[in-house]
């Protein structure tokens, strides 16, 4: 049977996972002197992430000692330029465990194949990691409200998710054949369940005008369930065409974003391609929620090279 | 009454003119159209091969699935090939609804910049992969390194899949009349729905009520765009459509009296033509006007030329 999260334990769960930055932020360090975006550009992935975190306040600053970090990295497809690189999710882990986390899990739906197949298992295990996959079977998701949602009431996330103190997103933002962009937002589609992913779209999706923003409408509300405390983006290399699987034509920026907002990192990394942010359906209806900020002339956005 | 065997046979009779799947007259399983170690030795299977039919295609490619259904989606196969080096390319087969479904969606895979070879109904060769259009087929190959060894293997392996497709490859009535007006390099997307429309052309109002299918051509100096509608009235009532809504906005505007088409737009950095001949929508876009509008009249001509009903696949 599937639980129902009550308004008191889902509003407790989201204390919780955003808990982790702001307690440590006012502990140890000034946020305001701090980047809202750090972006570090380099051919070495591992240490262009090292640094991007470090730039953004360390990830002592997200991740309090003896904490459990639940991450989530796209594994979509062994394609180049579309899942997320493996020396990225290694240095995260790196840094998660230096930071004291007693447990670092990346949580997936996808088939243990599709991790072995991108080298990101074995960057895993490497790090010293673990991955978590989570049965496609509906109980294993738990429902829960978005009474903020326009479109999306309800979502499905995994119930082992709320076991975890922190979450981590890492995605590799690309072209997304459904909405032309995919990235933090996005990725949260990953801890929902598939079949409550697949009502994202309108049964007459095909010929409803509105049917496309309906799907970017359902991210958007999504985000307004899940926070997670940091995202740690690959733009290293990814695809800008035949998104999200590939293959396509490739761009290397070799850039690692790192930040809290979502809004502002997807709005960043559309640009990247020539992308206007404020286009993109879902970017700009989760600006529209409050969920971040999509004027980058507002962010403190600071690049470095490693 | 009837002859004795009536009640038997006549079942067996209509059964003859039902519609059978093309896998299932030719005989063609997608495991079929895989090398096999027996006809060549140096790339072999190197991992299990997955595969789906119909909606299941959600699991096989979470996320780039629609696109396919909207194309019209059979069955997919999906497997690694591996050769001396560690050296890897993944298959995919699509076998579409028909070859003008596959030809769509190959078309919008390829990219503009692709060399294009002969082999299947027509290949196109980018950097690191391959989409080959073979009758109801679609095959990607992806390297995933970068080296001569995965280049050869790119074209060995795509030979030998495209021939042991021996359908024929039939291209959408619409790109056979249009292909006549372009040049070799022009890239040409066949689109059978909003999503492959949207991913070739960025347009507020997507999808139009009533468009059935059509074409986005693009090339160094122009770009064009046909709609394809279910019969005139639709075509009209999508060009007004378009009109109230470039009104309306504060990124378009209306450049002169859109009293008699064609009528000329601004749509952000973009200027368009836009005409309607019969079921036809056209939009063209080109810095040189002159030329654009000489490219507007050829395309009215060729359609038509064509009449009505229009050039549905």
């Amino acid at each position: 049977m599937n639980k129902r999260v009550n308004r008191r334990e889902f509003l407790k769960t989201g204390a919780v996972l955003s808990g982790g930055s702001m307690i440590a932020g006012s502990q140890f360090l000034d946020a305001g002197t701090l980047p809202d975006l750090a972006v570090v550009k380099g051919a070495d992935s591992y240490r262009s992430t090292i640094k991007a975190v470090e730039k953004i306040g360390g990830m002592g600053r997200f991740v309090p000692r003896n904490t459990k970090v639940a991450l989530l990295a796209n594994a979509q497809r062994n394609n180049p330029g579309a899942f997320t690189h493996p020396e990225i999710v290694k240095a995260v882990i790196h840094l998660c465990k230096e930071a004291g986390a007693v447990q670092i899990n990346f949580l997936s739906w996808l088939p243990r194949s599709n991790w072995e197949s991108t080298g990101l298992l074995q960057a895993i295990q490497a790090g010293g990691g673990q991955l978590v996959i989570v049965n496609n079977d509906e109980t294993m998701f738990r429902p829960t409200p978005i009474t903020k949602g326009v479109t999306l009431k309800e979502c499905r996330i995994m119930n082992c998710f709320f076991e975890y103190d922190v979450f981590i997103t890492m995605p590799i933002t690309k072209d997304h054949a459904g909405n032309k962009f995919t990235g933090t937002l996005k990725n949260m589609m990953g801890l929902n369940s598939p079949l409550n992913n697949r009502t994202f779209h309108k049964p007459n999706w095909t010929t409803d005008p509105e049917a496309i923003e309906y799907l970017d409408q359902c991210i958007a509300d999504l985000n307004l369930a899940l926070r997670p405390a940091l995202c740690v983006v690959d733009a290293t290399e990814f695809i800008i065409t035949n998104g999200p699987f590939g293959p396509g034509k490739l761009l290397s920026p070799q850039k690692v974003v790192v930040g809290t907002d979502r809004v502002a990192i997807d709005a960043y990394c559309a640009s990247l391609w020539g992308l206007d942010p404020a286009a993109i359906h879902s970017i700009a209806r989760a600006h529209a929620h409050g969920i971040g900020e999509i004027d980058l002339k507002k962010m403190v956005v600071k690049e470095y090279r490693n | 009454m009837y002859p004795k065997h009536t009640k038997t046979l006549l079942p067996m009779v209509i059964c003859l003119f039902l519609p059978v799947p093309s896998t299932l007259f030719s005989g063609i399983e997608l495991t079929d159209l895989l090398p096999n170690p027996s006809e060549y030795l140096l790339w072999k299977e190197s991992s299990p091969i997955q595969k789906a039919k119909g909606e299941d295609l959600y699991l096989l490619i979470d996320g780039g699935a629609e696109l396919y259904l909207e194309y019209g989606f059979e069955e997919a196969l999906m497997v690694e090939y591996a050769a001396a080096d560690n050296n890897r390319i993944n298959i995919e087969i699509y076998r579409m609804k028909d070859s003008e479904s596959a030809y769509g969606i190959y078309s919008l895979k390829k990219s503009r910049s692709a060399k294009r070879l002969a082999i299947g109904g027509e290949a196109a060769r980018d950097d690191y992969y391959m989409n080959i259009w073979a009758g109801e087929y679609v095959i990607t190959l992806t390297g995933l390194q970068q080296n001569k060894e995965i280049d050869r293997g790119l074209d060995a392996l795509a030979e030998r899949i495209a021939a042991k497709i021996v359908s024929p490859s039939r291209l959408p009535n619409l790109v056979k009349n249009i292909r006549p007006l372009l040049d070799h390099n022009d890239d040409l997307a066949y689109f059978k729905g909003p999503l492959g429309f949207r991913n070739r052309f960025a347009f507020p109002i997507n999808p139009l009520p009533g468009m059935l299918t059509g074409i986005v051509s693009q090339s160094s100096d122009s770009e064009f765009t046909v709609i394809v509608f279910s019969d005139s009235a639709k075509a009209e009532t999508a060009l007004q459509l378009i009109i109230e809504t470039m009104r309306s906005r504060s990124d378009s505007r209306i450049l002169g009296e859109p009293i008699r088409p064609p009528i000329v737009v601004k749509h952000r950095k973009n200027r368009f033509l836009i005409d309607r001949t019969g079921s036809h929508l056209l939009l063209v876009s080109s810095p040189d006007q002159p030329g654009e509008k000489l490219l507007l009249d050829r395309l009215k001509a060729t359609l038509s030329s064509q009449g009505t009903p229009p050039l549905i696949d």
